[in-house]
């Protein structure tokens, strides 16, 4: 990652956690409560790609306080899987490149951001046609699917590159 | 008056064949699955169960290969018959895109044969 495009990914970061350091390895929520990050970079080839998924949903796999879990933590994997296959197959389709994942977790509201970076060809979401339901129709269902299983979905083009800002408001068990 | 009898035999094979990804069915197995789809249907194959009973995940790419084995089937006169996930997640997903609509569901193998031998006898 270039040093631009890392300045653009800390003030990504540093949005998601206003008062939170500069390191996002560990940054304080406004009440003072623990909020935990991590990052990861990969190829970006298809083959690799489940490993961001994997990643961010065992991150939160021991959120006890997590209502449905197997279905919120399948819906991210999903829609991290979406675009990243994405990055992998369309902004990397002429070149080779990596994509980097940031995910933070934050409390009150309990919430998760996933950040995924690429250096490839940028990409216009406003483009993608909604599919067209009950027809015979194999494509154009990855991006309606991100934008349905996500409770805020951003794209942005950054120098050198482009982010996808996911977040998902984590439901919270009333038993908890 | 003859003591001939002649005899008219009649069979009719059907050949319904089941394929069951077990395992991720994503943008890395998608190309795997459609292979196996198109090596079935260049054999004379065209009526499939899908079966996705054992299949915990599923991207928009293992979507897009499941359509496509159900166009296959249709140009050559077959269809196909799709068994529902275990998996709740993928269930809902199914639901969502409206799949569920597209494909003739059934809760098990069995019942997708016997739907698809119903609808071949009428």
């Amino acid at each position: 990652m270039n040093h631009q495009a890392s300045r653009e990914l800390s003030h990504l970061l540093d949005e998601v956690n206003t008062n939170s350091p500069s390191d996002p390895t560990l940054a304080l929520t406004p009440d003072g409560s623990a909020a935990a990050a991590i990052t990861l970079d990969i190829p970006a080839e298809v083959q690799y790609v489940n490993i961001l998924g994997a990643c961010a949903c065992a991150f939160l796999a021991n959120l006890k306080q997590l209502a449905e879990p197997e279905i919120t933590l399948y819906n991210l994997e999903l829609a991290i899987q979406e675009v990243s296959v994405n990055i992998a197959t369309h902004a990397y389709a002429n070149s080779r490149g990596r994509i980097h994942m940031s995910a933070i977790l934050s409390h009150q509201p309990l919430k998760i951001t996933i950040l995924l970076q690429d250096t490839g060809a940028s990409f216009n979401p406003a483009v993608v046609p909604q599919p067209h339901f009950g027809e015979l129709q194999e494509h154009g269902y990855g991006l309606f699917l991100v934008t349905q299983l996500m409770d805020e979905v951003e794209y942005k083009q950054i120098d050198g590159g482009s982010v996808w800002k996911l977040i998902k408001n984590l439901p919270v068990s009333v038993n908890s | 008056m003859t003591n001939q009898m002649n005899i008219a035999i009649h069979e009719n094979i059907v050949r319904i064949v089941t394929i069951a990804p077990e395992g991720r069915l994503d943008a890395f197995s998608a190309p795997k699955f459609r292979e196996k789809v198109l090596g079935l249907i260049e054999s004379g194959v065209k009526y499939l169960v899908l079966d996705l009973s054992q299949t915990p995940f599923m991207d928009s790419a293992g979507m897009a290969a499941l359509v496509s084995a159900l166009k296959q089937c249709r140009q050559h006169g077959g269809d196909v018959r799709m068994v529902w996930p275990q998996a709740e997640p993928v269930k809902r997903i199914l639901s969502l895109t409206k799949f569920d609509r597209v494909f003739a569901m059934k809760n098990s193998v069995e019942e997708a044969v016997g739907s698809f031998l119903g609808a071949i006898k009428a």
